[in-house]
């Protein structure tokens, strides 16, 4: 019985029933004694009385199975779910992650809450909790998802920005399809893009603009419909200042192809320019305080970021120069390697650094629209598995690694009468990304925000960086961060903070006063792309099979009230019937 | 409730009262809104409309209440109510001044009106003044989306400036007049300006006048290129002309002794253009024979700002062949109109060639000019030149003296005139001569079009027939071959040594490889494997050796094709159908010698001449190495607005930016200088700067965004350099890389 059944009272069991027991037995005997009618209702209003009576004291408490588990219901819960999930499990308890909304369940303010009821949580309902919450829930759960949120779901921002340069930000958009969305990307100069997306479903988009200055700058990405404008969110963008850079160009003979390449390069970096004039007779042009020696020597390569030449240049240097040369690239150096007087890129003693097809077109276009123009080119094409094709100009231009350093090929052989025809722009699109794809990276320790964008208040933000310090200094927005270093690699150190505010922040590295800027969103801001990264993040630590609630032992209390309405009644009783007789 | 006659009355006058002046509301309401309308039509101020507020307020108030009180009422009701027998007025007495019967009438009229009161219809327009409203109102609504200007050149430029203008003054400056007076050529007049902000011809002079509200002394009137007016007089006054856009601000020393100085103010100067041309529908080269309408109708669209003052065409005919080509000019007037005057001008000119003396080969070239009405000198625009050129078919011979300089045609091979004209006469003769000399007749001109073809062939650099082996083969032919041969070898050159003889097989030999090239490819391995071929300049290929340049030569090509079908169908005894193929030949032979005649002047660099005592003997003593150290950095246009919108940005991120003020004082020198060439752009930018120097405590991040972005916009885009990209390196890495590669 016992295992049914217990008492919470002040008194212990005996000490309340013994008494009653015995007081019970003689109010029945006497009354036994007296003659009179309703006598059987005289005892049960007795027993009434002591059964009230024991239970007002004794408090009993009965043995009964409850549900310990919960539902987690976050932004976008679906109303119908939850009504399912009550009459399904009734007993089960729901806690509250979306705000305004389902107020009779408990509410936690904040997603620590859940790392003490993380074990018992079976059912996460809506678009699903942030990367970092996933980790207090300790237990299997089924993620039961709502509709996919509408709007921008996927941003991409690169990496490096640098000033004049074409910036692409990519993304999704989910649209609902009935109407036209346009998506405009505002500057602080203004409108930069917008584009028009038709139909139902994700669609991908890009967006372009071109910052004119290093610094922070905000754009904003806007949402235009038949309903009106709203923001989307705000793209942080941090561009760089470039720096100059060490650039060789070797020639067996003058050419204007190099010459305007050389004035364009020269434009921001020091350009070293050798020309052959005759056996042992070279000119030599030092642009912007370039220096280095007329030899190519291995400190020259060292200190070079990019060499522009020809295979034939190339086979003409002495094979001590040759040697170096290719010692340099597979150091890091940057190789472009042009047709020059033969588009043969065969090279003494070089491994072979490209398969070229002859082709019988010799001209290629580029540009778009009325800009299109039609640039010749060396009649072949470049091919290859360890080639890695940039730009818009399939197999006229491309590069593969060598070493650590890269070896690039332009076939374009007419690029200089774009600049004499004042389309630099395009000139610089042929120009640009093979350049930049070939120059030896600028190695440096710079910190890495790991965690996504969008970054919100209140949530971690975690970042690493390389030192090879002992006890590297960090600062975010001048407060100290603990760092901890990577167990498995050396020098590589990483650590979490928690911004509080949104806006810019800091990150300050002491040895080197290397500033990462980081932006953080408002949190009204990129709320699709945010559900749908909790959707995603949630699903992988969900289940989608339905899992059972676990039941528990609990002892209920019986009421009170109703102990003290059968000793009400059982009085009542006695004092009711002696009236009737 | 029973109420009394009295009461009855007077509810019938509120009621009346409140129709009448509902009406009255709607019928002012339409006029309103009309009125409203016009005036924004017609560009007035809406202050206009006060008066007229007034006035229909007064009226109404007056005839409303002149309408409606108790004796209308009672008029109405008797005229319109017989059942009250004309004793509607006792209701408005009182009952101790009537009589018995007056009284017995009165509340016998009383009940009757108490019956008949639910039935009273008052007289009212309100339908027609409902009407009305809408019907104004929707003209109001309409009226202003056409375009009713009235076409007056003095409204579009006050207008304009209205525009431009609705600046307001600073609180200390109680008016500022602005008098325009443009040049009289013009027709612009002299114009007040209502704002400090104007636009003006080319060349006005500017008076202003400034009054203060309070004592005020220094004053000046200071314009964007640093150029200072004192304003003198006692009503503030200064004057300046006007050649180009630019701004001004008004500055003077108030009662506190401070400096002030008024916002900038855009002056927008339009230049007096040029006039404008348009030739339609007439081609740029016309070429016509003698047989065709000689005559052209020629129609000019001319227009100017101000006025076109004159117009005329300047013709050049050119006759002659070789270096006798002359050259006569003449100024030819249109027809209509002969002196033109007015913004746009339509001119018309007939052109007979005839009459301008061209002949058979001869060539007109003619151009356009307007002139407009400006003073001192008129300013003269010109069309581009037109050419009319009369075909003479007579003469065929090739002319190649425009090149270089001497005819290197012979002359005693028969033209393809000549053998045209023997082609038709052997046609005539057909049916009168023997078919064995009509055969050997016609085969005779096979082999003149032939001899004729080679020679052009040689001009084209086909010194040998490379071409034809192929074709060569009937034994007739065989014969002829032998001929030709002299015949090249009497017209051509002859390289009589071995190297010549080999390389002009190479040709042959590259043009039977052409040929076969698609079945056999398997079989020019070799020529693949070997690229460079195809950056060789071969010299004695026939396609790369000749006298002619590129368009020529594609004609004289075309031309050899159709000699060798008149050819063959002459060795075919068709003489007949040869002839088209001759007539074609001669056409593009004639027209390669017209082309031959067109003189450009030779420019260009005139090298030092070569010592011959040096020529070829490798000596390269002279050739020395040479080091040359430049700069190549190309400074940005405004570098301090690039800076300044760095600074700006730290500033707008909330930094404390100190050197801000510095940075956009800086920048404020290249916005002046922008606001001059476009005052409409960057003024405000000016003024917005200005406003931040003011006052620096207080600066807003709005005003500090607003200069951000035109700053931005200012400097431009700019050609991206690359440069090298950022990456991470571990310090493993590095030593890895350098084991790798030692």
């Amino acid at each position: 019985m016992w295992e049914y059944l217990r008492f919470s009272g002040p008194f212990p069991f005996l000490a309340v029933v013994m008494p009653l027991f015995i007081l019970s037995l003689l109010v029945l005997w006497f009354e036994t004694k007296r003659d009179g009618r309703f006598q059987p209702l005289k005892l049960a209003a007795v027993l009434l009385v002591a059964i009230g009576a024991a239970g007002i004291f004794l408090r009993p408490l009965y043995k009964g199975t409850s549900s310990r588990d919960y539902v987690l219901l976050t932004q976008g819960t679906d109303e119908a779910v939850v009504d399912s999930l009550k009459k399904i499990h009734s007993a089960i308890r729901f806690l509250n992650a979306a705000p305004d909304r389902f107020t009779e369940t408990t509410r936690i303010a904040s997603w620590h809450e859940l790392e003490e009821k993380g074990k018992r949580i079976r059912f996460v309902v809506g678009h699903g909790l942030p990367e970092h919450a996933t980790a207090f829930i300790k237990s299997d759960f089924t993620f039961m998802k709502s509709s996919p949120p509408g709007g921008v779901v996927s941003i991409s921002l690169p990496g490096e920005m640098y000033p004049d340069e074409k910036i692409e930000v990519s993304g999704l958009l989910r649209g609902s399809g009935t109407q036209p969305v346009v998506l405009i990307l505002e500057g602080p100069a203004g409108r930069e893009d917008s584009l028009v997306v038709y139909g139902a479903g994700a669609t991908r988009f890009t967006l372009r603009f071109r910052a004119q200055q290093p610094g922070r700058y905000l754009y904003k990405l806007l949402v235009r419909t038949d309903a009106g404008s709203s923001v989307v969110g705000n793209l942080p963008a941090t561009v760089e200042e470039r720096q100059p850079i060490d650039v060789i160009i070797l020639q067996s003979y003058p050419s204007f192809e190099l010459q305007f390449l050389k004035q364009y390069l020269g434009t921001m970096h020091r350009v070293f320019v050798r020309s052959q004039l005759s056996k042992g007779r070279f000119r030599t042009e030092y642009l912007n305080g370039a220096e280095g020696d007329v030899n190519l020597t291995k400190a020259v390569m060292e200190r070079a970021e990019l060499v522009i030449t020809d295979a034939e240049t190339i086979n003409s240097l002495s094979p001590e120069e040759s040697r170096v040369l290719l010692q340099g690239v597979r150091n890091g150096l940057g190789l472009i390697l042009l047709p020059g007087g033969q588009p043969d890129t065969k090279i003494r003693n070089w491994p072979q650094p490209f398969t070229l097809i002859p082709v019988k077109k010799d001209t290629v276009m580029i540009g778009a629209g009325k800009q299109r123009v039609s640039i010749k080119t060396a009649p072949f094409r470049l091919s290859g598995e360890a080639l890695i094709e940039t730009g818009l100009l399939n197999g006229v231009q491309g590069y593969r690694y060598e070493g650590t350093g890269r070896i690039g090929v332009q076939l374009a052989t007419g690029t200089f009468p774009l600049i004499l025809r004042g389309d630099s722009a395009i000139y610089s699109s042929l120009w640009y990304p093979l350049i930049k794809s070939v120059t030896r990276p600028a190695y440096g320790n710079k910190v890495i925000v790991t965690s996504r964008f969008p970054h919100f208040p209140g949530e971690p933000l975690n970042f690493r960086f390389l030192s090879s310090g002992t006890s590297p200094e960090l600062y975010f927005d001048s407060v100290h961060i603990p760092l901890r270093e990577d167990a498995n690699i050396d020098g590589l150190w990483q650590g979490t903070v928690w911004p509080s505010r949104d806006g810019w922040h800091q990150l300050l590295s002491v040895p080197d006063s290397s500033r990462t800027d980081i932006f953080v969103s408002s949190p009204g801001e990129w709320q699709a792309l945010e559900h749908e990264f909790r959707r995603s993040i949630t699903s992988l630590r969900g289940s989608a099979e339905g899992v059972r609630p676990k039941g528990a032992d609990v002892w209920v209390e019986v009421n009170p009230l109703i102990f003290y309405l059968l000793l009400l009644s059982g009085c009542a009783a006695l004092w009711l019937i002696p009236k009737l007789a | 409730m029973k109420r009394d006659g009295l009461q009855y009355i007077q509810l019938l006058r509120r009621r009346l009262f409140f129709l009448r002046a509902t009406e009255g509301m709607l019928f002012f309401g339409g006029v309103f809104f009309l009125s409203g309308s016009l005036l924004q039509i017609f560009g007035l101020s809406y202050l206009y409309i006060i008066p007229l507020v007034i006035v229909a307020g007064v009226v109404l108030i007056s005839r409303v209440s002149a309408v409606t009180n108790n004796a209308a009422v009672v008029a109405f009701l008797n005229k319109h109510h017989p059942a009250l027998t004309w004793s509607a007025d006792l209701l408005l007495v009182a009952e101790d001044r009537l009589s018995l019967m007056q009284r017995l009438q009165r509340l016998k009229t009383q009940e009757r009106l108490a019956q008949i009161y639910p039935e009273v219809r008052l007289p009212h327009r309100l339908p027609k003044a409902a009407a009305v409203f809408v019907l104004f109102l929707l003209v109001a609504v309409v009226l202003p989306s056409f375009d009713l200007h009235i076409p007056d050149q003095d409204k579009d430029a006050a207008s304009a400036i209205q525009v431009a203008g609705a600046k307001e003054l600073p609180a200390e400056v109680s008016s500022l007049e602005v008098k325009v007076t443009a040049p009289r050529y013009t027709g612009w007049g002299e114009k007040v300006m209502r704002s400090p902000e104007f636009a003006a011809p080319e060349g006005s002079v500017v008076n202003w006048k400034v009054s203060f509200s309070g004592p005020a002394k220094n004053t000046l009137l200071v314009f964007a290129e640093g150029d200072t007016v004192h304003v003198a007089g006692d009503k503030f006054s200064a004057s300046r002309k006007f050649f180009r856009s630019s701004y001004y601000f008004v500055s003077w020393q108030g009662a506190d002794g401070q400096q002030k100085s008024s916002p900038f103010y855009a002056i927008d100067i339009s230049p007096d253009l040029a006039p404008e041309i348009t030739i339609p529908e007439f081609p740029q080269f016309t070429e016509v024979s003698v047989n065709d309408r000689l005559s052209f109708s020629l129609k000019a669209y001319i227009t100017d700002d101000y006025s076109v003052a004159q117009a005329y065409i300047v013709a050049t005919v050119s006759k002659g062949s070789g270096e006798s080509v002359k050259f006569r000019e003449e100024k030819l007037l249109f027809d209509s109109p002969v002196a033109p005057g007015g913004k746009a001008v339509s001119a018309v000119k007939s052109i007979d060639v005839v009459k301008l003396g061209l002949e058979p080969g001869d060539e007109l070239y003619f151009y356009v000019v307007a002139g407009d009405n400006r003073q001192p000198g008129p300013q003269f625009s010109r069309t581009e030149t037109f050419f009319i050129s009369l075909l003479d078919t007579a003469d065929v011979s090739l002319s190649v003296e425009g090149v270089l300089g001497v005819d290197l045609m012979p002359e005693y091979f028969r033209s393809q005139r000549q053998i045209i004209i023997d082609s038709e006469k052997l046609l005539r003769e057909k049916k009168v001569i023997l078919e064995s000399e009509f055969k050997g007749r016609s085969n005779e001109l096979g082999f003149d079009q032939k001899v004729l073809r080679l020679k052009y062939g040689e001009f084209l650099g086909e010194e040998f027939e490379s071409a034809m082996v192929q074709t060569e083969a009937s034994p007739a032919d065989q014969a002829h071959d032998r001929e030709e041969k002299d015949v090249t070898e009497k017209f051509g050159h002859v390289h009589d040594d071995e190297e010549n003889d080999h390389a002009h097989e190479q040709p042959a030999v590259a043009q039977e490889d052409e040929h076969h090239g698609h079945d056999h490819s398997g079989d020019h391995g070799d020529e693949k494997q070997d690229p460079l071929k195809e950056f060789y300049h071969i010299h004695d290929d026939p396609e790369e050796a000749t006298f002619f340049i590129e368009s020529i030569r594609t004609r004289l090509k075309a031309a050899l094709s159709l000699m060798w079908d008149a050819e063959l169908q002459l060795r075919l005894y068709s003489p007949e159908k040869s002839l088209p193929y001759q007539y074609r030949i001669l056409r593009i032979l004639k027209e390669i010698s017209n082309d031959s005649r067109i003189y450009v002047h030779k420019t260009g660099l005139d090298a030092p001449p070569v010592k011959e005592d040096k020529r070829l003997t490798g000596d390269l003593s002279e050739t020395k190495s040479s080091v040359d150290r430049k700069a190549g950095l190309v400074p940005p246009k405004y570098p301090s607005s690039l800076k300044a919108i760095q600074i700006l940005n730290n500033a707008i991120a909330g930094e404390v930016v100190p050197e801000l003020v510095e940075a956009l004082r800086r920048a404020a020198g290249e916005v002046s200088a922008a606001a001059l060439e476009d005052p409409a752009r960057y003024l405000h930018t000016l003024t917005t700067i200005k406003s931040v120097l003011d006052d620096t405590k207080n600066v807003r991040p709005e005003l500090l965004r607003l200069i951000r972005k035109d700053l931005i916009n200012l400097a431009g885009p700019s050609v991206p350099v690359p440069g090298s990209p950022r990456q991470n390196l571990h310090p493993v890495d590095l030593m890895f890389l350098e084991k790798l590669n030692p």
